[in-house]
């Protein structure tokens, strides 16, 4: 339903982002995980025409079989909402202070449904009780302020899914809250997408929430997805060399057996830092931070199709089958 | 952090009109007061502190004592402070503030008659101003990367270095002189031609509104960029909004708060500025008696015309800061709290 090709997201001469294929069938959901400024939040706030402004985009995303690269701001704007919703990273800043919750709701469903003023609020109430609010008539009349972070993110996923999208776009939406919050929050979004049958494009800095969410899991270093695999076989069967040392370096996440779940876990640390934006090395991005790394890195390695539609981009992928 | 809902039950708040906004208006309503009442004390101390002998102002340098002391004892200046303190103020509620020294007129019929041109073009130019900062300088923050923008920038920063009196003399020259179309100077009541009285303050109501339009203008400009940028235009996009209609939508309310801030600031100037512009157009409205009480050393005028200013100030204040809380409910909330909770 989803299929990017080349896209490629920039800011002046500066490419902040370059995604050579990226697949979401109807109903999947597909995680991309990554370190921040990784460029994950970018392509997800792409795909549903939020970049930043000064931001431009080229390539392909077809999306239901329309093109939304190079679609105006008007035109996206109608699938927006309707086709694609948006679920944001800081539900604390991302309702408008100075206006009650409940209308803020009701302004999705006014913009893409044809429904009247009666059956908007009553469909809000409804939509209320679906992302589990307490006492949704109060609420309706509350200012975001006067609310909890976690009913504030809540007020925000009746929004994305008020006009029924077929693709819910998901940007951490998890990782302002409390914890004791974030389960349940993650929690609704799965069971959401299940019951409404939504595709979705999860974005998340943890790989252990985005296994547990997703399907599907793309891995993204320095602006390009470098592995792309169904969630149970990334963790147990990393193939990139960034994604093994990722697991590696998380401690919570055992990657097949080799670390243990005791006190004193052994975790290694990835070698020097995630460089700025416009200077990482030429040909695979990872390599100045990989052990693995040889002169056939310097040219940019080609996607290697694996198993069950993975693929890897890497000179020297750990072998199919295990950890060496 | 519970998902529970907050304070406040729903009843009030559907009816919109919360006991919390009352409390703000009550609390409103009070430092309105105090302040009117340290302000009168102030502007009659400094009359007072001024010194000189208000008699011998009124009979000459020259007049023999007892015709000043007969004189003092008419105005009543050898009772105490504070009982002539009182009496003045009292006067204001009686409708008798005394009479003018040299021009014999009645101080508080010439104050309610002079009243509406002054209030007309202060309101006047505040709202004009609001309303074309918060129009003006969204166009120009929303086209702010083109030569739109631009220009509009240019135009304030003209407006802002052009004091009133010149622009006034200007737009007379323009509309007035070489196009005819609007009257150099004077002032039709407004009871008796509203339009043609609001015709006659076109020209006022402009020359006293450029410069702090003009201010407001780029504040309104800076504060839209920075809103430009807030995540709830993001979500409003999300909900199927376009960029510009995300920003109209739910941008304007909260740059109108900031917007309000910075005009009440600018009240006093703008007070200042209509006794000037008063002076130009020829409008016969407190400002203009200032003047005239002002070269004609009418201690009694002078004082009783600073404390009408200066409610009229107060007032303005009162109105916006209630309208702050109105259109900020996180401000309504705040205040609002009693002091204990």
């Amino acid at each position: 339903m989803l299929a990017i090709r080349d896209l490629r997201v920039s800011v002046g001469a500066l490419e902040l982002v370059h995604i050579e294929r990226l697949e979401i069938p109807e109903g999947r959901r597909v995680g991309l995980v990554g370190e921040s400024g990784s460029g994950k939040s970018i392509t997800a706030m792409s795909i549903a025409g939020l970049q930043p402004r000064e931001a431009r985009l080229a390539g392909s995303v077809r999306f239901a079989g329309r093109e939304l690269v190079g679609l105006s701001d008007g035109d996206m704007a109608r699938v927006r909402g309707a086709r694609i919703g948006f679920i944001p990273q800081d539900p604390t800043r991302a309702l408008n202070p100075t206006t009650r919750v409940g209308p803020q709701v009701a302004e999705a469903l006014r913009l893409n449904t044809p429904l009247g003023r009666g059956a908007i609020r009553a469909r809000v109430l409804e939509l209320f009780a679906q992302v589990r609010l307490p006492e949704p008539a109060a609420l309706y009349h509350r200012y975001p302020h006067q609310i909890s972070g976690g009913q504030q993110q809540r007020v925000l996923i009746a929004m994305a899914i008020a006009a029924r999208p077929a693709l819910l776009v998901a940007d951490e939406p998890t990782t302002a809250l409390d914890v004791t919050v974030q389960n349940e929050i993650l929690r609704l979004i799965l069971e959401l997408s299940r019951a409404e049958r939504m595709a979705m494009l999860f974005v998340s800095h943890e790989l252990g929430v985005v296994r547990a969410v997703c399907d599907d899991i793309g891995v993204v270093y320095g602006g390009r997805l470098v592995e792309f695999a169904p969630a149970g076989a990334i963790a147990a069967r990393p193939r990139h060399r960034y994604t093994e040392a990722l697991i590696g370096a998380n401690p919570g996440l055992p990657a097949g057996d080799e670390i243990p779940r005791q006190s004193g876990r052994r975790f290694t640390v990835i070698d020097g830092s995630v460089p700025a934006a416009g200077r990482f090395p030429a040909g695979c991005r990872f390599r100045n931070r990989c052990r693995h790394a040889t002169a056939a890195c310097e040219t940019d390695p080609p996607i290697a199709p694996g198993e069950a539609g993975a693929w890897v981009k890497c000179w020297h992928p750990v072998a199919a089958g295990g950890p060496p | 952090m519970a998902d529970r809902p907050a304070r406040g039950t729903s009843k009030d708040e559907r009816q919109g009109m919360n006991p919390r906004v009352l409390l703000v208006i009550g609390r409103e309503t009070l430092t309105l007061v105090v302040s009117a009442m340290v302000g009168s004390l102030v502007v009659f101390a400094l009359l007072r502190l001024l010194g000189g002998d208000v008699a011998l102002m009124i009979l000459g340098q020259e007049a023999p004592p007892e015709a000043a002391a007969a004189m003092r004892e008419e105005l009543g200046l050898n009772r105490p402070w504070f009982v002539q303190y009182l009496d003045w103020i009292g006067g204001f509620f009686t409708g008798d503030v005394g009479r003018s020294y040299s021009g014999g007129y009645d101080i508080f019929e010439q104050i309610v008659a002079r009243l509406g041109p002054t209030t007309l073009l202060a309101f006047g130019s505040l709202a004009v101003s609001i309303l074309l900062a918060l129009a003006i300088g969204t166009y120009s923050a929303l086209n702010s990367r083109n030569a739109g923008g631009t220009a509009v920038d240019l135009f304030a920063q003209l407006g802002i270095a052009v004091p009133a009196f010149w622009a006034g003399l200007l737009l007379v020259y323009l509309f007035a002189v070489v196009l005819g179309w609007l009257p150099a100077g004077g002032y039709v009541p407004f009871l008796e031609d509203p339009l043609g009285s609001l015709v006659s303050l076109v020209l006022p109501v402009a020359a006293l509104s450029l410069g702090s339009t003009a201010v407001k203008t780029r504040f309104v400009r800076s504060a839209m960029l920075d809103v430009m940028n807030e995540d709830y235009i993001r979500t409003a996009m999300a909900k199927g909004r376009t960029f510009n209609a995300a920003v109209l939508r739910h941008g304007l309310r909260n740059v109108a708060i900031p917007v309000l801030t910075v005009s009440t600031l600018q009240l006093g100037n703008l007070m200042a500025g209509a006794v000037v512009i008063e002076n130009v157009f020829v409008l016969p409205g407190l400002g203009r008696l200032l003047l005239v009480a002002v070269q004609g050393r009418e201690v009694l005028v002078v004082q009783s015309l600073a404390l009408v200013i200066l409610m009229i100030v107060l007032v303005m204040n009162f109105v916006m800061d209630l309208s702050y809380g109105l259109l900020d409910p996180r401000i309504a909330d705040r205040r609002g709290r009693p002091a204990h909770g």
